[in-house]
This record gives structure tokens, C-alpha cells and sequence, in this order.
């Protein structure tokens, strides 16, 4: 995730350099010129069939929608490329203070792999993702692997400290570890703090209602979903801005946060404080002062409901909006949105105390 | 937010509230010299093969041989890359499975690039491993593999086999970091 938040292979590509994804999911991504959609499952939105099709255009191979048969295709694809590549460069799941020891966990292999066969290590990690002690790390592989995938610890956790010693079998020739800030520092003193505690596990987008809605593509960010929501406005500036407004505050993603980060409460403190700035747009201004009044005063409320519902009808095509007009446009870029039903639960609710 | 308080968080989340202390030394209590070695090792098979590994138990060196040769056997072709001898809990392993006619590719990667390149290639043919284990972790069924001298532990294969003495296993990895 760190890479892409950096931009990081657009930009090594750009510079001429071959960039391939080693997580299975990053490169099925890498390969159809998608975006993740899920923190953890970043092809959550593509099924089987979807993978063959990008594989058969893609690597020239014969159209697949076995599971099995696609991981051997990608395996035998990708391992060519790892014992070729000069350079792999990894993100950092925890570091430890106390050792300097970097750990990546994986359940492919691919962090095993990208952190000895290559003759460089580059592993880029968030400043957040330090922990004082072995012992915490401990707690903390637990807590991942059982809130990301219900495992009760990951298939590989590689705990590395340093490069290939004297002596030694194997391993990288050089180890450099890069610490990004990129604006971590900032959001440490303020009051959304809280936020760097989370661990990237993916627990939040899971228990999100609204996730379950709209998918992760429709958050536009690289980090999806409630924790996205918090993060992105802090790392990527005002054009996120409207994302933890996208949350009904419902509290799942409190529950199931592995850290306990106040998810619903760092939503509404990053909501108030872009009011106190005057950071809410005025589109935005605008319509709720519009819903304010209409949803006060019945009859105007009886009218906006009824006109949607002409609108609904006209517009809509089997009970869908493909696109939706102007700033609501957002919504329906990866999604229909769902028209207005032809009958509200106060007209359904006077016909059957009348019938 | 102090790393107390954090802890305590985490804590309350998961519904412990005896996170170990990194200068407690009482954690040690679970070691395999003081609970119960066979409850362990029952738990570490249980938990190994819920994630699909299998294992097997051997009784004494002979045994552990056999093993490895019939596990070699159901392989495709006869390469094969392992810890060195020195470093594995068995004796005679190289031997034998020279005799057998298996063939240890020489896993050592050279510094040179071009080398090592050419080497790892030259590795992608072997399809089993053959490595020991520093702890084993009956919670999780998982185990630890060092990277030291005389072992390696880049590459990952079809298949792998991991030789284990009794003595590291442990009960958690929350146990594993007091040994």
C-alpha cells in the first residue's frame, strides 16, 4: 500500500525501470490496469472468470477459471521474474525498535522471495509501523493475521535484520530500509492520531456497511474504506475531503478494529474540523441546508419525494441510475446507484391501514 | 498515547489482559521442559495440518531417513537442496541420499550478480527443500527458520520438508521471543 501511496512504480516506470507486482492479487491489478479495491484482497471486485480473461490477454496463455490452474500460471510467470530481478522492493508490515529488524508478512511466499533472491533490498516503510520489542511484535503478528484473513498467524512472517553476512547461504547483498513521513508526523500531534495505530489490516472495510455498498474503488484513494476515510484527507490533502462524510456512523468498524482506533470518532472530529476550517464545499453547504428545510416542513418534504420520483422514472433504467449529474457523479462511476422507490413507506403504510 | 496505555488497549480488545512483559522472565514457564512435551506435540500436528501441512513422526534417526527418502521418492525428479548436514537434527542425511542417487544442488549464491543469477536459476529446478527448524510453535503449527551459516532461506519451493528435534517447540510465539 505504502508504495502506492507514493506513487512509487509510476513513477520508477517513468524512469524506464520494468516494475512487476509480486502479490498475486497486486499483479492480476498491475497486469488489467486497475486499481486495488481492498486493502488486503485488492481484486476483491473481479471474479475468476475476470482474472482468466486478463491472463489470457495478457500472458498469451489458454483462457482459465480454475483457481489452481491461474496461481500455477502467475507462479510460473513471476518466479522467472524473481530469480532475474536485480532489485526487490517490499513495503514493511512492523518494524521492531529495539533489534532494528523489519518484518513483512505474506501468505504467498512473495516477501521470502523478494527480500533474498534480488541482489537489493529496498523496503519502504511507514514511520507509524514501529514497534518497541519482539515481544510486541508478537502481539502484533497475531492481531493481523487473525483480523485480516482469520488466520491465527500468516503463512510466512519474515522477521529480517540487516543484509546477507559473512558466511551466510543466501540473502541480499544490500538491505536499505527507507522510513516515509509523508505527513505521518504531522497527523501525529494532532487530535486524529489514533489513526496511526491501525496495523492495514482491513478488518473496518469488511464490517463497513458502506464499503459493502459502493466497493473500494468509489473512495478514489489508495486506502479504502473507514481507516481511508480518516487517513486520506490527512495524507493527500483537501481533494479527499468529502470521504468521512461517507460513513453512517453505525460503529461496526470500532468493533471489529483489532487496535480499538474510535474510527466513528475520529470520523466526526475530521467532519467538524473541516467545517471549522470552512473546508466543506459549497455544493455540500448547500444541500444540506436545502435537506434542513425540506425535511422539516412535510408538505415540501411530500413534494421533493414525489418529483424524485418522476425523475426516477424517467431517468432510471430497470430501477438503476447508470450515471448520476454533477457532483453526484462520483457515486455512479463504479456503481449504479439505486432509484427512488415508486411508492414511499408512507404511501405503502396509508393504503394497507386503508385496505 | 503512552505504550502502557496502548497495551492495555490491545489487551482489552482481545480480551487478555496478561500481555507478557518483555522483562518477565516467567513466560519461560511454558517451555517444553516444564509443560507437557506430548500435549505440544499433539497440538503442533493439529495445527499444522489444519493449514494443509503433513506431518510425520519419527522415532529415531533411521526413521527420520526413511522418511525424507519416501517423501523424496514421490517427487518428480531426483534434485533436491537442504540445510548442510551439520545444521539438520539428522545424521548422515547427504550420505544416504547419495546413495539413493539423489542429487544436492549446492545452495550456496554466489555474490557476483551474473552468478547469482545464473544460480538461481539453476535452483528453480529443484522442487524440495530439505531444512531443520530453530522452534516450532504448536499454537499456530508454524515453524522458525534462522538464517545462518550452513542454512538458507530464500527460496520457496513445491515442496518443503522440515526436520524437527523436539526441543524448540514451543507453545506460542508469544513464548517463542523468551527462548
Amino acid at each position: 500500500m505504502l508504495t502506492e501511496e507514493i506513487s512509487l512504480n509510476q513513477f520508477l516506470e517513468t524512469s524506464g525501470i520494468d516494475v512487476v507486482e509480486t502479490d498475486l492479487g497486486e499483479f492480476i491489478v498491475q497486469l488489467s490496469g486497475d486499481k486495488p479495491s481492498h486493502i488486503i484482497a485488492p481484486i476483491l471486485h473481479m471474479t475468476r472468470e475476470d482474472v482468466g480473461n486478463v491472463f489470457k490477454e495478457k500472458l498469451n496463455v489458454p483462457f482459465s477459471d480454475d483457481p489452481a490452474t491461474l496461481n500455477a500460471i502467475a507462479r510460473a510467470h513471476m518466479r522467472e521474474i524473481f530469480l532475474k530481478a536485480d532489485m526487490g522492493i517490499s513495503g514493511v508490515n512492523f518494524g521492531v525498535s529495539e533489534s532494528g529488524a523489519i518484518c513483512l508478512v505474506t501468505n504467498e511466499g512473495n516477501g521470502r522471495l523478494i527480500s533474498t533472491a534480488p541482489r537489493i533490498h529496498v523496503a519502504v516503510m511507514g514511520m507509524e509501523r514501529l514497534v518497541p520489542t519482539l515481544a510486541d511484535l508478537s502481539i502484533m503478528l497475531q492481531l493481523l493475521a487473525r483480523s485480516a484473513t482469520g488466520q491465527k498467524l500468516s503463512v510466512y512472517s519474515n522477521i529480517l535484520c540487516g543484509p546477507r553476512r559473512k558466511n551466510e547461504s543466501d540473502g541480499p547483498e544490500e538491505l536499505h530500509i527507507v522510513i516515509l513521513d509523508n505527513g505521518r508526523s504531522k497527523i501525529l500531534g494532532s487530535t486524529l492520531s489514533e489513526i496511526l495505530y491501525c496495523i492495514r489490516c482491513g478488518a473496518c472495510l469488511n464490517a463497513c456497511p458502506v464499503f459493502h455498498s459502493i466497493g473500494g474503488h468509489a473512495y478514489g484513494s489508495v486506502y479504502p474504506g473507514p481507516v481511508g476515510s480518516v487517513l486520506s484527507p490527512l495524507l493527500f490533502g483537501d481533494p479527499w475531503n468529502p470521504l468521512p462524510h461517507a460513513s453512517s456512523l453505525c460503529g461496526a468498524c470500532k468493533e471489529v478494529c483489532p487496535v480499538d482506533i474510535d474510527l466513528p470518532g475520529l470520523l466526526l472530529k475530521s467532519r467538524s474540523q473541516q467545517i471549522e476550517k470552512g473546508k466543506s464545499p459549497l455544493w455540500m453547504q448547500l444541500s444540506q441546508w436545502i435537506y434542513a428545510i425540506t425535511s422539516c416542513n412535510p408538505i415540501l418534504f411530500g413534494l421533493a419525494l414525489r418529483s424524485g420520483q418522476v425523475v426516477s422514472r424517467l431517468l432510471s433504467h430497470d430501477g438503476w441510475f447508470t450515471t448520476l449529474p454533477g457532483p453526484l457523479q462520483g457515486w455512479s462511476t463504479h456503481r449504479d446507484f439505486p432509484a427512488l422507490a415508486q411508492k414511499s413507506f408512507r404511501q405503502l403504510w396509508d393504503k394497507s391501514s386503508q385496505g | 498515547m503512552k505504550r502502557a496505555h496502548f497495551l492495555q488497549k490491545v489487551s482489552s480488545a482481545i480480551g487478555n489482559r496478561t500481555l507478557p512483559d518483555q522483562n518477565e522472565t516467567s513466560t519461560r514457564q511454558n517451555n517444553p521442559a516444564t509443560a507437557d512435551l506430548q500435549t505440544l506435540i499433539n497440538k503442533f500436528i493439529e495445527e499444522a495440518n489444519a493449514v494443509k501441512a503433513e506431518t510425520h513422526l519419527a522415532s529415531d534417526n533411521e526413521v527420520a531417513l526413511q522418511t525424507v527418502i519416501q517423501l523424496l521418492n514421490n517427487q518428480t525428479n531426483n534434485k533436491y537442496m537442504s540445510w548442510d548436514d551439520s545444521c539438520l537434527p539428522i545424521k548422515n542425511l547427504e550420505k544416504r541420499l547419495d546413495s539413493a542417487n539423489y542429487l544436492r544442488y549446492q545452495s550456496t549464491v554466489p555474490r557476483d550478480t551474473m552468478e547469482r543469477t545464473r544460480t538461481h536459476i539453476k535452483l528453480a529446478e529443484v522442487s524440495v527443500g530439505i531444512t531443520g527448524c530453530n522452534a516450532a510453535l504448536a499454537d499456530t503449527g508454524s515453524i522458525v527458520l534462522e538464517r545462518k551459516p550452513g542454512v538458507r532461506e530464500g527460496l520457496v519451493l513445491f515442496c518443503q520438508q522440515s526436520i524437527s528435534p523436539y526441543s524448540p517447540l514451543i507453545k506460542s510465539i508469544r513464548l517463542w521471543r523468551a527462548t
